[in-house]
C-alpha cells in the first residue's frame, strides 16, 4: 500500500466540464439513416457549422495568399531584412519574433497562472459567497476592457514608471539574476519585454481565472462536503479532493491562456518597444510575431514578398493558436462554457 | 436556554425518553434554523443517548437533513442561520472558540448517496488519518480496523488498491461509513444511508449499525419507518420543523403520545 | 472510543480542540493564513486596473463635453463625432450579421444537429474564438479588400468584425437553447407541436434573455477590437463617406494618435477620451449582460419552483 495521497485512480476520469446535450427524448427508436428526417438533417448540418466554415475560409484564404514561398529554413533564421533596394537579397527570418512571442507569452502565462490559481481558489473556497459573487463578476468584467486601452495606459503611464522606478530598482537589486542585469540605456524608454509581460499578464488573468474557477466549481458538492465532514479544513479539501478532480484543467487553462497571449497584438505592440534583436535582458525592446504582423503591414504594399512573408507568419500564428486551443479544449471541450473567454 | 453548571439542562426539560442525564452525549436546545425569513427548524430540543441508535423520521422536507447537519456544523456551509444550542458532551459546539473542523472530526457524517472519492479503496478510508499525518502503521491499522467495523474487510481485503468507484453502491456506502469511522468519531450521523441501496445492501448496513452501537452513538435519518423500528433504540418524529415526539422506539410505534405521530405512523397522512 | 466521561470535563475540551493540540492548531492556522493570503492576488490584479480606470477617468472627464461627442476632429481641437459614429456603424452592422448567423447556427446546433455534428460545430466555433484577432484581420484584408479589388471600406471592417463576434453569439445561443428544461421540451413536443412551433413558442421565450446577453457581450467585444479593423476598415479621421469608404472608429483613433508628439497634444487627449468612451460602452454592455442574466436566473427559478 503506497502513500499516494488521494490521487484519482487510473481510468477514473473526472467528468468534462460543461458537456452534455439535451438528452434524447426517452423511448426513441434508433434513427434510420435513410429516413427523410436523417437525410434532411445531414443536408442541413452545415447550418450548425457556420462559425466553423468561417474558420475554414480563414485557413484557406491565408494559404492561398501565402504562395508558400520557399523561404526554407531561413524562415526561422535570425535576419529579417525586407531590403527595399534589392529584393533578391531580402531575407525573412522570424527567429527573433518567435523568441519575443515565446518570452512574452511564456512569462505572462506563468505569472497569470499563479495569480489566477490564487484568485480562483479564493473565489471557490475561501471567500464568503456575497464577496465571491461580486468578485466573480468583477474579474469577468476585466476581460471586457479593450486591449487598445491597456496599450495606451501601458504606454502613457506604465512606461515612464517602469523606466524611472521599477526597472532601475529591479536591475539594481536583482541584477545578479540572469535577465535582470541591464545598462540604464536599455530601459530608458520603459517599453520592452517586461512591460509587455506585465500587460499580457493582466490581460490573460480573467480568462485563466474563469477557466480554473469553473472547473473547481464543477466538482460535485457532495465530494467537497464529505471531505469537510471528515474534519478536513477548506484547504485540505481543496488539495486532496478538489485539485485532484480539477487537475486536468490546469494544463488546459495554460494552453488556452497561451493561445490568447501569443495572439495579442495591439496592446503588446504599444508597449514592447518594437526592436528586432536578441533580447539581452528583460528590459530589452523586442517584437513578437503578432506585432510584426501589425507593424509591417503598411510597408507590405510596396514589397509583395514582404506581404507573402507576413501571411506566412500569420499562418504560423494561426497554426499555433489552433494546436494550442485544440489541446486546451480537450478539457473545456464541448464548449458550452459560453461565459468563459469573453474578450480577446 | 443555557444549562446547569455542567452544561446539561436541568432535569425535566429534556424532551424525550427518561434516560439518565449522564447518558446524554449530544443535545440540542431550542435549535432554530432559518433560511432568510423562512424557518426550517423551530426550537428543536432533543437529547441523544450515548452508544444507542436514535432515528429521526418525518415527512419529506420537514427538516431532518437540516437537523443532523446542525449537529456537526455542516449546516452553516449552506448559508443557513442557526440559533439555539448544540452541546456535545456538555460543550456548546457553536462556541466561537470551538473550531468546526474539530467538531466534524468528533461527529462524523454519512450522506444519502455514497460519496467515495475517486481514489483507491485504501486512500478513501485513510483520508481522515492522513490529515493528521499519522504514521504508516497507524494509518494501516486504522484502515483495516475501520473496514472490519464496516463489515467490508472480507470483501475488499485483496483489492485495497483498486479504485473505490468500482465497488457496488452498497459497498461504496459501507466504504463511506468506514471512512467516517476511521477518525474515531464519538457520534456518527447518517442521513438516509440506505435510501439509494437495494434490500440486500440495506440489510448489510442495518446489521452493521447494530454492531456499531456497541462502540458508537449513531443518529440515523430515515424515511422508512420499518427501518427505524428495526435498528433504532429511540425514535424522534419531526414535522414541519417542529419536534413532535421523541420516545423509546417500541413505545414510539406501539403507543405514541401525540395524535400527529399516530397519524403519521399509521399512514393516515395528507 | 474515548472513555465514558462526565460532562464538561477536560477530555471533551481536548476532543473539541479547546485545549491546544499542536497538530490541529497547525492545520487550522495554515488554513486560516491561506484564506487571508490567497485573496491578496486580487489586489495584485485589481490595483493596476483601478489605476487604469482612475487615470483614464481623470484624463478624459475634465475635458469631455457634449461638443466632444458632436464635432469632428479638426486642426487643434474638435471632438470624436466621426470615430464614435464609425464605431456605432461598424458594431451595428457586425452585430446584425453575427447576430443573425450566430443565432441561427446556435439554435440549429442545440435543437436539430446530431450529437456528433453539434460537437464539431462547437469545437470549430471555440477554435474560431481562439483565433488571434490580427489573423482574422489579415483574412479580412485578403478576402474583402485585396481579392475584391476594393479599398478599405466600412463594409469590409464590419464583416471582419462580425466573424470575430460570431462564435460568442453562437456559443451563448447554443447554451441558451440547450438549457431549456427537457420537461418543457417533451411536454411541448408530446402535445403535438412541431419542432418549429416548439422553438418559437417554448424555447425562444426561455432562451431569449440569455441570447440577448450574448449579443451584448459580442457587441462589447466588437466595440473594443482594433486588429481586425486596421486592414479592412482602414482609417479616416473624418466620417465615412458611405459604406464603401474607409471609416473612423474609436479604437483606431487611440491606435493612431496615442503617441503623437506634444504639439499635437489635443489628439492625445482625444485618444484618452476615446479610450474612456470605449470603457464606458463596454461597462454598460457588460452590466446589461449581468442584468439580463439576473433576470434569466429569476425566470428559471420560477420554472423549477
Ligand atoms: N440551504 C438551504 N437554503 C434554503 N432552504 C433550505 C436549505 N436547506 C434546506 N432548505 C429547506 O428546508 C426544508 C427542510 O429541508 P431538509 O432537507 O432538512 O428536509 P428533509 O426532512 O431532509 O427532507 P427529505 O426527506 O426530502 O430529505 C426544505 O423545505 C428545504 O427546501
Ligand atoms: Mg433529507
Amino acid at each position: 500500500m503506497e502513500d499516494q495521497g488521494t490521487r484519482p485512480a487510473l481510468g477514473e476520469e473526472p467528468p468534462v466540464v460543461g458537456s452534455g446535450n439535451a438528452p434524447a427524448p426517452p423511448g426513441r427508436v434508433p434513427p434510420n439513416p435513410f429516413s427523410r428526417r436523417s437525410i434532411l438533417r445531414a443536408l442541413t448540418s452545415p447550418v450548425g457549422w457556420i462559425p466553423g466554415i468561417f474558420l475554414a475560409s480563414i485557413v484557406v484564404v491565408l494559404m492561398l495568399s501565402s504562395h508558400f514561398q520557399n523561404f526554407g529554413l531561413g524562415f526561422f533564421g535570425p535576419v529579417w531584412n525586407p531590403n527595399p533596394t534589392d529584393p533578391s537579397v531580402a531575407t525573412y527570418g522570424i527567429l527573433y519574433f518567435v523568441i519575443g512571442s515565446a518570452l512574452t507569452a511564456g512569462f505572462a502565462l506563468v505569472l497569470a497562472m499563479l495569480l489566477s490559481l490564487a484568485i480562483a481558489i479564493s473565489l471557490v473556497v475561501f471567500l464568503p459567497s456575497p464577496a465571491s459573487r461580486i468578485l466573480t463578476s468583477l474579474t469577468d468584467l476585466l476581460a471586457g476592457i479593450p486591449s487598445v486601452v491597456y496599450g495606451i495606459w501601458g504606454y502613457v503611464i506604465l512606461a515612464p514608471y517602469f523606466s524611472k522606478q521599477l526597472d532601475p530598482a529591479l536591475s539594481h537589486y536583482l541584477g545578479w539574476l540572469p535577465g535582470f542585469a541591464a545598462s540604464p540605456t536599455e530601459y530608458a524608454g520603459g517599453t520592452g519585454l517586461l512591460l509587455a509581460i506585465f500587460i499580457l499578464t493582466i490581460m490573460v488573468v480573467p480568462l485563466t481565472t474563469a477557466l480554473l474557477r469553473e472547473s473547481l466549481r464543477a466538482i460535485p458538492r457532495e465530494q467537497v462536503e464529505s471531505g469537510l465532514a471528515l474534519g478536513a479544513t477548506r484547504w485540505e479539501v481543496l488539495r486532496r479532493v478538489q485539485l485532484p478532480w480539477a487537475r486536468r484543467s490546469i494544463p488546459s487553462a495554460v494552453l488556452l491562456g497561451f493561445g490568447r497571449a501569443v495572439g495579442e497584438t495591439v496592446a503588446v505592440f504599444m508597449v514592447i518597444g518594437n526592436e528586432v534583436k536578441l533580447p539581452t535582458s528583460l528590459f530589452s525592446g523586442s517584437s513578437t510575431m503578432a506585432t510584426l504582423l501589425v507593424g509591417q503591414f503598411d510597408s507590405a504594399f510596396e514589397y509583395p514578398d514582404l506581404l507573402h512573408a507576413l501571411v506566412e507568419v500569420a499562418l504560423l500564428l494561426l497554426a499555433i493558436s489552433l494546436v494550442v486551443n485544440l489541446l486546451g479544449l480537450r478539457y473545456f471541450g464541448s464548449g458550452r462554457m459560453a461565459h468563459v473567454g469573453a474578450g480577446a | 436556554m443555557s444549562g446547569g453548571p455542567d452544561g446539561l439542562p436541568p432535569d425535566g426539560t429534556v424532551v424525550g425518553p427518561p434516560f439518565p442525564r449522564e447518558e446524554i452525549i449530544l443535545l440540542t436546545s431550542d435549535l432554530t434554523v432559518r433560511s432568510g425569513p423562512r424557518e426550517i427548524l423551530s426550537g428543536v430540543s432533543l437529547a441523544f443517548p450515548r452508544q444507542k441508535v436514535s432515528a429521526i423520521i418525518g415527512p419529506s422536507g420537514c427538516g431532518k437533513t437540516t437537523l443532523v447537519r446542525c449537529l456537526n456544523r455542516m449546516a452553516e456551509l449552506a448559508g443557513l442561520t442557526i440559533s439555539g444550542e448544540v452541546r456535545y458532551r456538555g460543550r456548546d459546539i457553536y462556541d466561537p472558540q470551538v473550531n468546526p473542523v474539530q467538531v466534524r472530526r468528533r461527529i462524523g457524517m454519512v450522506f444519502q448517496r455514497p460519496t467515495v472519492f475517486p481514489s483507491s479503496i485504501y486512500e478513501n478510508v485513510a483520508f481522515g488519518l492522513r490529515l493528521e499525518r499519522e504514521s504508516r502503521e497507524v494509518v494501516d491499522r486504522g484502515v483495516v480496523r475501520s473496514l472490519k467495523r464496516a463489515g467490508l474487510w472480507e470483501e475488499v481485503r485483496e483489492d485495497l488498491d483498486r479504485p473505490a468507484l468500482a465497488l457496488s453502491g452498497g459497498q461504496q456506502q459501507r466504504l463511506c461509513i468506514a471512512r467516517a469511522l476511521a477518525v474515531e468519531p464519538g457520534v456518527l450521523l447518517m442521513d438516509e444511508p440506505t435510501s439509494s441501496l437495494d434490500p440486500i445492501a440495506t440489510q448489510k448496513v442495518e446489521d452493521m449499525i447494530y454492531e456499531l452501537k456497541k462502540e458508537y452513538t449513531v443518529i440515523i435519518v430515515t424515511h422508512n419507518m420499518q427501518q427505524a423500528a428495526r435498528v433504532a433504540d429511540y425514535t424522534a418524529f419531526l414535522y414541519q420543523g417542529h419536534l413532535v415526539e421523541f420516545e423509546e422506539t417500541r413505545q414510539f410505534f406501539e403507543s405514541p403520545r401525540a395524535k400527529l405521530t399516530e397519524n403519521y405512523i399509521t399512514g393516515r397522512f395528507g | 472510543m474515548t472513555a465514558a466521561a462526565g460532562a464538561g470535563d477536560l477530555s471533551v475540551d481536548i476532543e473539541l480542540g479547546l485545549v491546544p493540540d499542536r497538530r490541529v492548531h497547525r492545520r487550522v492556522a495554515w488554513d486560516r493564513w491561506l484564506g487571508r493570503l490567497l485573496p491578496l492576488a486580487f489586489v495584485a490584479v485589481l490595483f493596476p486596473i483601478i489605476d487604469l480606470l482612475y487615470w483614464i477617468g481623470s484624463e478624459a472627464l475634465p475635458t469631455l463635453s457634449w461638443t466632444t461627442l458632436t464635432t469632428n476632429p479638426v486642426g487643434f481641437g474638435g471632438g470624436l463625432y466621426a470615430p464614435l459614429t464609425g464605431t456605432v456603424y461598424l458594431v451595428g452592422i457586425a452585430t446584425a450579421i453575427a447576430g443573425t448567423l450566430g443565432i441561427v447556427a446556435g439554435a440549429y446546433t442545440a435543437e436539430f444537429a446530431s450529437p456528433r455534428a453539434a460537437l464539431i460545430g462547437r469545437l470549430l466555433a471555440n477554435l474560431l474564438t481562439g483565433t488571434p484577432a490580427i489573423v482574422v484581420g489579415y483574412f479580412g484584408y485578403f478576402a474583402l479588400v485585396l481579392y475584391t479589388h476594393s479599398t478599405f471600406t466600412l463594409w469590409a471592417g464590419a464583416i471582419t468584425l462580425s466573424i470575430f463576434m460570431l462564435p460568442y453569439v453562437y456559443r451563448v445561443t447554443d447554451a441558451a437553447f440547450g438549457s431549456v428544461p427537457p420537461s418543457q421540451r417533451e411536454a411541448s413536443l408530446g402535445a403535438g407541436s412541431t419542432r418549429g412551433q416548439y422553438l418559437r413558442r417554448v424555447a425562444l421565450p426561455i432562451a431569449f434573455p440569455q441570447v440577448l446577453s450574448g449579443l451584448f457581450l459580442a457587441m462589447a467585444i466588437g466595440a473594443g477590437e482594433t486588429a481586425p479593423l486596421l486592414f479592412t476598415a482602414g482609417w479616416s479621421i473624418t466620417p465615412a463617406q458611405g459604406l464603401s469608404s474607409p471609416t473612423s472608429y474609436l479604437s483606431g483613433f487611440i491606435w493612431n494618435y496615442f503617441d503623437q508628439p506634444s504639439n499635437l497634444g489635443h489628439l492625445v487627449i482625444l485618444s484618452f477620451q476615446a479610450a474612456f468612451l470605449l470603457i464606458v460602452g463596454v461597462l454598460v454592455l457588460n452590466v446589461a449582460v449581468q442584468l439580463v442574466a439576473e433576470r434569466y436566473r429569476r425566470r428559471l427559478r420560477g420554472f423549477f419552483a
